[in-house]
């Protein structure tokens, strides 16, 4: 129900979080747009592709500042929307209701962190108990997240993946004939392409995260000629200057967490692609205190009772 | 040990960072591991005493991952991590030995020179942290120190718990140390940045309670999760434990006992990589131990 929806909007916009029976609907609608979408969603510029954002949600905000709000900006977020922020909940559910509310607007693929195992591990399960006092919420988005599309492809020449290649997929038509509606898996191309990294070696190299691989620049380079691409965009890694081109501008890290564990002194990019895919990148900072909330402060965790 | 993570340090200053613009950490650091990795067996045979020499290619493994991934330029809990299992194995070997003084002294002088070291590869090759928790975690790359230093604190009740969120502190103890250390890197109010630290020294009543309750958080956080721990190598004199599903070291057979088999933990599969041209021997990931490189007793 659209006016259900934007109130609910306008609820996350303030960083509040919505009740456990309005996640739950809000997921299931959610489902239904995202199973039509492809492996490799098609995507029209212009588009405004964003990389990591882990639960920063008053840094999103700076985001949206910076590339305009949605939905007269459109937008394709890379993954890795939750984990080791505070406000994990209130980023996804406000970036999955603006899919709904626009669904042509905004595209979401999945990032190595939208995993039941993962997530398990880096906070957002932790943070859906604290904030809902039940695992309802996280099973919820858990279940968005398998249908989440593997990578987007815009004007047919931009293709856009969280992690990487991987050595078992050569074409982008492989990937469509991937089943994705499961658990990432712990190796094979649906874990590779949200795992992977580039880096400077020739060929394939074992990947020190345990899982995906590290691809070179003849890697990447015969990807982009054998699929006629222009570019590949990826995010999955830290980057000072808020991205990071490599192999003659043949790929390039998207980060937009800036500030990244309050320490690394980063700042956050998005790449502004236009209708002739002229890129532009526009760098960001963290949120300056006063327009963040203040986190609720919280009991010692159960260890310490 | 200390003169051997002096050295190390020492090679720090040996090994500047490239003024030349990167991802995030510096390439650098990659010659810096590199030398300890060439370097590795040497400082272990000159540490040992002739007796324990034989032991140098199981720690070998431990040592070398002490300090961070070089190929990703990170360091986190698992490396922390590591260093323990290496101060465990010299323990094993009888290097150390178990009585209070000494492992005081572990403690106090190796595991702090440690540290100190681990800060300063931190901040001259910009060491990522290697899968933080972020605010969900103790701290983005240490575990340990809190653990020691709220032990150090515990018989007493001077020292109230909250005496934490009242900085400067003196270095007096490890958690003191740790917390600085965080006031010295990070940016914007304490209990933002670092809220399980806060709400432990606001909540928490007694540093006993700090220190068994990081022991259970050590536990469920670090050696339990397999993201963590898979990257550490077993085998030897750290095993992998099929029946109790839980890493345990093997006291008994201290270089005696020739027919004992390594046990490699369930994920030291071999991953072949793809167009390997030697496609008959498996390529292993660097910090793995392989069972051939253990026959050094």
């Amino acid at each position: 129900m659209p006016s259900d929806l934007d109130l609910q909007i306008e609820q996350l916009i303030r960083c509040e979080p919505i009740s456990e029976e309005q996640v739950k609907r809000l997921c299931l609608k959610a489902r239904e747009i995202l199973i039509e979408e492809g492996n490799v969603q098609v995507v029209d510029s212009p588009v405004t592709i964003c990389g990591d954002i882990h639960g920063q949600f008053w840094d999103l905000m700076e985001l949206f500042k910076v590339g305009g709000p949605c939905p007269s900006t459109s937008y394709l977020f890379m993954g890795d929307f939750v984990d080791r922020g505070f406000y994990s909940v209130e980023t996804f559910l406000l970036l999955l209701a603006y899919k709904v509310r626009y669904p042509e607007r905004i595209t979401l693929i999945r990032g190595n962190h939208e995993s039941r195992q993962i997530t398990q591990v880096y906070g957002f399960y932790d943070e859906c108990q604290r904030k809902y006092g039940s695992a309802n919420v996280w099973r919820y988005c858990c279940e968005v997240f398998d249908y989440l599309a593997l990578g987007a492809i815009v004007d047919g020449t931009v293709f856009c993946v969280h992690g990487g290649l991987s050595p078992n997929l050569t074409g982008i038509d492989q990937i469509r004939a991937i089943d994705r509606k499961q658990e990432v898996p712990h190796d094979g191309p649906m874990c590779d392409l949200l795992w992977s990294d580039p880096d400077d070696i020739q060929g394939w190299g074992l990947s020190p995260r345990g899982a995906g691989f590290l691809f070179g620049g003849d890697i990447t380079k015969a990807f982009v000629h054998n699929n006629a691409l222009s570019l590949i965009a990826r995010a999955h890694q830290l980057a000072m200057e808020g991205y990071k081109l490599m192999f003659e501008r043949t790929i390039v890290t998207v980060w937009s967490a800036p500030n990244y564990c309050y320490r690394c002194g980063n700042v956050a990019s998005i790449l502004e692609l236009d209708e002739n895919l002229a890129q532009e990148y526009k760098v960001f900072q963290h949120a300056p205190a006063d327009v963040r909330s203040i986190p609720a402060k919280r009991p010692p965790a159960e260890y310490f009772l | 040990m200390v003169r051997l993570l002096d050295q190390l340090d020492s090679w720090i200053d040996e090994i500047p960072p490239l003024p030349t613009p990167q991802r995030f950490g510096n390439l650098a650091f990659r010659t810096w591991g590199k030398r300890l990795e060439d370097h590795a067996s040497e400082l272990l045979e000159i540490l040992l005493p002739p007796q324990l020499k034989g032991f140098a290619p199981q720690l070998k493994p431990y040592l070398i991952i002490s300090f961070g991934s070089f190929l990703r330029m990170d360091y986190g809990t698992g490396h922390e991590a590591a260093f323990g299992l290496l101060l465990l194995c010299l323990t094993l070997i009888r290097f150390f030995n178990p009585v209070p003084e000494e492992e005081r002294e572990v403690v106090m002088t190796v595991f702090e020179r440690y540290l100190r070291l681990c800060w300063k590869l931190q901040d001259v090759y910009k060491l990522e942290p290697a899968g933080s928790h972020g605010v969900w975690g103790l701290d983005d790359y240490s575990f340990l120190g809190y653990i020691l230093g709220s032990a150090q604190l515990r018989d007493q009740t001077i020292i109230p718990v909250s005496s934490i969120l009242r900085p400067p502190l003196p270095p007096s103890n490890l958690y003191y140390l740790s917390i600085m250390r965080i006031h010295q890197v990070k940016s914007g109010p304490f209990h933002e940045h670092s809220s399980q630290l806060h709400s432990i020294a606001v909540g928490v009543p007694n540093w006993g309670k700090v220190n068994s309750g990081l022991f259970k958080m050590y536990e469920a956080e670090v050696l339990w999760k397999r993201v963590v721990v898979q990257h550490l190598p077993l085998g030897g004199l750290v095993e992998w434990d099929d029946n109790t599903n839980a890493i345990y070291a093997s006291t008994t057979t201290l270089g005696t006992d020739t027919t004992h088999t390594s046990k490699r933990s369930p994920w030291a599969s071999h991953k072949i990589l793809p167009n390997s041209g030697a496609s008959s021997k498996p390529a292993i990931d660097g910090h793995r131990l392989n069972s051939s490189d253990m026959s050094g007793i």
